[in-house]
Order: C-alpha cells, then sequence, then structure tokens
C-alpha cells in the first residue's frame, strides 16, 4: 500500500468515526435457506414504501447481520422479512396476508399488518447502535 | 419545547397508545358471576378449566346400528386472569368427542392448543383480541395468531378438523383430540380464512369460503376427497360483514351478507365493529359452480343470517333454508357473557331465488329456531326434511329446548320438547347404512339437564321425534355448550 492510500484510508476510517455505524442483527428464521432482505427508512412518509438503503443476507444459524456505515445521526425504521423461497418478494396470500415471516425495528407489534412507522422508529446517535429484530 | 423533551413526549405517546386497552372485562366477569349466583342455569355459559373424561349413564335402549363418534366444538374458556370475555364467539375452542359403541357412551373433551391458548395459558391473561373483545397486550401477526378453533370439529379423509372462520382449520388426534397444529390445504391457502360451514359433497369432497374483516373478497375452495385444492377463487363483494355460512346446491354457491356496515376502528373488537343498518338489504350472492364466477345478486329485507340448511335446484329457480334473526342479531347473541340472555327473534324460512324475475322470496317454515341441518346424503340435491331447535316458550327468554324434523313441502312438524329445565344444543341427522329415506336413520344432539347440572347425549328415531329420545347418554359432570358438530359413523 503506498503513502497516498494509507493516508485515504485513515482519512476515511477517521471521517467514519464521526459518521453513525448501525448493526442490525436479524434472527427467528426457520431453517437456513434463503435470504433475509432489509430496508431501513427515515420518515413516517417513506416507511415501507421508499427505503433510504436496502441490503440482504444469506441466512445463518437462523438470522442474519447486517453493518450499515455513515449515515447521519437521527431517526430510523428497519423493516426486514426472510425471503425463504429466495425469489426477491414478501409471498403474500390471495387475501395479502405475508406468507414468509417479517420483523420491525423494536421489535413493534403489527395488528394484522405492519406496525406503524411510530412503533419501529428509534435514535440512532452519532456514537453507533446495535439493535436486534426477531422474525415473526 | 427543545428537541429532547419533544421525542420524550412523542416516546410517552407512543407508550401510550400500546398500553393494554381491555375493556370492562373485569365488569364482564362480576357482572357474570352475580347473574349466575341469582340464575345457575347460565352456568351453560361458565368457563372451562382443564380436559375431561368420562361414561355416560344409559337411560332408554341404545340403536345396535348407531355406532361411531360425535364431534362437536364450542368456545370452553372464557375467563382468564380475572377477566371474562364480552361475546359468545370468543372462547376457546373446547373439542369434545362422544364414542358410541357396544351400547356405551364414552365423552372426552379437550382444548384446542392454538397459538392463542398456549400462549395467554404461560402468560396467565388474555393477550389477543378475540371476536368480541378487543385486548391488544400483544401483537398480531396474522388471523392465525387470534385462531380460536371453537366453532366445529370436522372429520375428513381420516383426520379431525377443529374449525374457526378467520383463519385456518386446526388438526386434532382423532382418538386422543390432541392438537396436531395448523391445517395447510396448499401453500397459496397459507393462513387463509376457512370458515366453520364446508359443506359436504355426497359424492366427494367439500366446498369452503373464507372472509377476511374489510377486504371486501370472497374466497372460495373446493377440496378434494383426500385434501387436495381442486380449485380457488376471490370474489370481489363490496360492504362484506360477517358471513358465517353459505348453501350449496347442485349448480350454485349461495351466500347472504346481512347489512352491517363495518367501522374502520381500530378501537373496537371485530363484532363491535358490525353497525346494523337496517336502511340496506340483506344481500344474496348467488355463485355458479362451474365457472365459480358470480351470477346473480338479490335482495332480502334487512335480517341477519348465520344458518343454512340445504339448497336445490327446482328447474330454473333455486330454493334453500335459512335461519333468519331480526336486527342486530349478532350483538344479541353476546350477552350471554355478562349474564344477560337475549330471547331470539328468529324463524326459518324456506328462500326461492327467481333468476328470470330477479326477485328472492322466502316463506315461513317454522318460528323461533337455529342451527337447521340435513340428511349428508341429501345435501346440494332436493331435500324435504329439516332438522331444526326450537322453543316451545316454555322458559320465558325462549331459551331453545325442543328438537324438531320439519317437512320443508308441507311445513309438518315431528317435534320434541325437553321443557323448561333444559336447554338443547344442534342436532345432527345420521342415516342408518344404506338409507332409503331422510327418516331412515337418527337424530342426534346433545342437552344441557340445567336443573342437574349435567350434560345429556340424546337420540332421536328420525321417523318419530315426537315419541321422544329412544336413549339419553348421560355424563356425570356438565361439558361446555357446543356450536357445531358432526357424526362420523363406524
Amino acid at each position: 500500500m503506498n503513502r497516498l492510500a494509507l493516508l485515504l484510508a485513515l482519512l476515511s476510517s477517521a471521517a467514519a468515526s464521526h459518521a453513525a455505524d448501525l448493526s442490525i442483527k436479524v434472527d427467528g428464521a426457520r431453517g437456513d435457506g434463503g435470504a433475509v432482505r432489509m430496508a431501513l427508512f427515515d420518515s413516517a412518509d417513506r416507511f415501507l414504501k421508499r427505503p433510504l438503503q436496502t441490503a440482504s443476507a444469506a441466512v445463518s444459524e437462523g438470522g442474519a447481520t447486517f453493518a450499515l456505515k455513515d449515515l447521519p445521526a437521527g431517526q430510523y425504521a428497519v423493516a426486514v422479512h426472510h425471503d425463504a423461497n429466495d425469489n426477491g418478494k414478501l409471498d403474500r396470500n390471495m387475501m395479502d396476508i405475508p406468507l414468509e415471516t417479517t420483523g420491525f425495528s423494536n421489535d413493534a407489534p403489527g395488528n394484522m399488518g405492519p406496525p406503524a412507522f411510530e412503533a419501529a422508529r428509534f435514535a440512532l446517535p452519532a456514537e453507533g447502535k446495535a439493535i436486534r429484530i426477531t422474525l415473526r | 419545547m427543545d428537541r429532547r423533551s419533544f421525542l420524550h413526549a412523542g416516546a410517552a405517546l407512543g407508550a401510550l397508545a400500546l398500553a393494554p386497552a381491555v375493556r370492562a372485562d373485569e365488569a364482564t366477569l362480576k357482572s357474570f358471576h352475580a347473574a349466575l349466583a341469582r340464575n345457575p342455569s347460565l352456568a351453560v355459559y361458565a368457563n372451562q378449566a382443564g380436559s375431561q373424561e368420562g361414561n355416560a349413564a344409559i337411560k332408554g335402549r341404545l340403536p345396535r346400528d348407531l355406532r361411531g363418534t360425535f364431534y362437536r366444538n364450542g368456545p370452553g374458556r372464557f375467563e382468564l386472569g380475572g377477566e371474562r370475555y364480552h361475546h359468545w364467539f370468543d372462547g376457546d375452542g373446547f373439542a369434545q368427542a362422544w364414542t358410541v359403541a357396544d351400547g356405551k357412551v364414552r365423552h372426552r373433551g379437550r382444548f384446542v392448543e392454538t397459538q392463542r391458548y398456549r400462549d395467554e395459558s404461560a402468560a396467565g391473561r388474555f393477550l389477543y383480541s378475540a371476536f368480541g373483545t378487543l385486548v391488544t397486550r400483544r401483537g398480531v401477526r396474522d388471523n392465525d395468531t387470534v385462531n380460536a378453533a371453537n366453532t366445529n370439529l370436522l372429520p375428513y379423509d381420516g383426520r379431525l378438523y377443529a374449525l374457526w372462520e378467520g383463519g385456518s382449520a386446526t388438526e386434532l388426534d382423532p382418538d386422543t383430540l390432541a392438537t396436531r397444529g395448523v391445517k395447510t390445504w396448499s401453500d397459496e391457502l397459507r393462513s387463509m380464512p376457512f370458515s366453520a360451514h364446508p359443506k359436504l359433497d355426497p359424492q366427494g369432497g367439500m366446498w369452503n369460503f373464507g372472509t377476511q374483516p374489510g377486504a371486501n373478497r370472497l374466497a372460495i375452495y373446493q377440496i378434494g376427497a383426500h385434501g387436495q385444492v381442486l380449485r380457488t377463487a376471490l370474489l370481489p363483494a363490496p360492504q362484506l360483514a360477517m358471513v358465517h355460512d353459505f348453501v350449496v346446491s347442485a349448480k350454485h354457491l349461495i351466500f347472504v351478507v346481512p347489512p352491517y356496515d363495518l367501522q374502520n376502528d381500530p378501537d373496537l373488537s371485530f363484532a363491535d365493529r358490525h353497525r346494523w343498518n337496517s336502511a340496506r338489504p340483506a344481500r344474496v350472492i348467488v355463485v355458479a359452480k362451474d365457472t365459480l364466477a358470480l351470477r346473480q345478486v338479490f335482495e332480502l329485507p334487512p335480517q341477519m343470517v348465520f344458518h343454512f340448511g340445504n339448497a336445490w335446484e327446482d328447474r330454473d329457480c333455486t330454493r334453500f333454508d335459512m335461519v333468519l334473526h331480526e336486527g342486530d342479531a349478532l350483538a344479541e347473541a353476546g350477552t350471554v357473557m355478562r349474564g344477560a340472555h337475549t330471547p331470539p327473534r328468529s324463524r326459518t324460512v324456506q328462500v326461492t331465488l327467481d333468476y328470470a324475475s330477479g326477485q328472492a322470496r322466502t316463506d315461513r317454515l317454522f318460528g323461533t329456531s337455529e342451527f337447521p341441518r340435513v340428511m349428508p346424503q341429501v345435501a346440494m340435491a332436493r331435500h324435504r326434511k329439516l332438522a331444526l331447535l326450537g322453543s316451545s316458550g316454555a322458559s320465558p327468554d325462549l331459551r331453545l329446548d325442543s328438537v324438531n324434523l320439519v317437512d320443508t313441502d308441507n311445513g309438518k312438524v315431528d317435534g320434541y320438547a325437553f321443557g323448561a329445565d333444559w336447554q338443547v344444543e344442534e342436532h345432527v341427522l345420521v342415516p342408518r347404512r344404506n338409507a332409503h329415506s331422510e327418516t331412515d336413520g337418527y337424530l342426534v344432539g346433545v342437552a344441557q339437564d340445567l336443573r342437574a347440572g349435567v350434560t345429556v347425549m340424546t337420540v332421536f328415531d328420525a321417523a318419530g321425534v315426537k315419541d321422544g329420545p329412544v336413549a339419553l347418554a348421560r355424563l356425570p359432570y356438565r361439558a361446555p355448550h357446543c356450536f357445531h358438530g358432526n357424526f362420523l359413523s363406524a
């Protein structure tokens, strides 16, 4: 590694230490097949419609972990689902009831549907945060 | 307000919104027990704890050719943690089996161990909303989180299913009644509402339907004799409220939608969201069996319907029988939970649907009544006999106390009244092997002996109901009141 690259790496890690990192540990997946799909939201208006970020991770030992870097400190909500058959979507039955397990930050429960943004909302401080979500 | 205190206030409001919103359950409990102390006959609606098992004492003579198991289901647990449900339809399913063999009758009762039953038993209190009681202590993932499995018990293809109407069937062990788990007919039908009134086709297989609160869609299922899903359909049905039962002819599936407006209010239970609207008609929705498409919609005066008898094609018309209730019978059926029995305002009619004129006509068959059944071999075809419970009027609140076989052609009634100290439950028609008529068999049911506080299985000869029961099988205890059941001949 040359000196310039080293300097850039040091600078970027220094910058990252001032932005917020969010670690999301998802558990409760039945079986090790498929992937966990994650979506991050930053407002009630966009909740479950327009995510700020999305990511996928293969299921391992009944769960998955996501490490999001350099987010502005603020208010967020996370939605995850276990795409057990890896078809890229949340499968639903004829009445639109989800057939694959889902989860939300704060483990916010829904009531015959997803929770409101307010129930899943959490504060991400500048020093970062680690959250857990259980798939149900 | 600075940002920090604003967030704090927001968090506090959030906590308030999630606070337990159980309504008046302690009051319901107190009210019921005060009423029960004055009127012991209300024990029929008392709470059940634990399993039951016992032999019945036989009075009379059990017919030798009546052998099998009478499977029944109804709500058993109404109280937990000092609270009581508001509505009769709320309680956890308590499955019962009366086994009839060699002149003996053995009874067994056991709770269906749904997710709700297990979670609430572990917590020692109600967690989830029931049909008529709003409880928000724990979130609800889907309809099967709150499945009460409390309405019917169906033997089918060697298996046994406890049925509710808002969620999946729950499979039980046919011998022990132990819970095997949620039944998934096929991947696409997972977690779909599966009504408690599937209609068995004498040629094999069954039809059923499901509705989702507020979805305004009616799901239809045709299931084969071995449980395979043959056909499904999803039909739009505007202003759909609770639809509990349907009726099937050779050519049609017929639904009646009562005139309830469904309020979109999350602070009300599902039952309380139903607002009776007598300005709207009851709608008869007719679906063609061959295409699963809507054929025609008829209108009837505003009335509530829970149950149907049977439907048959009569040239260019379809005829069927159903029990009509005046007014908001859904709410009235719930008042027994607080110890107030609301006298039923019901009558059984035969409906004639005339497709050419678009008119639906009703002809009266019987007065105050409920729980219509026909012989299984005439289902979906021409029938002439309808089993009904009635009220003799011996009790001022018109308790159901009589068993009747009504001739649907001429209205003649072959009936027997147990009298004031009895409350009868659904009676089913059981044909003799190779039965040659609709009265060639037995009428089998259950009656509550209110004075002795015990439960009795009844057997009538279908050809002579007025002669009284040929046999009574009396338990040494009271078993919970059931809604529906089926006799599986051995």
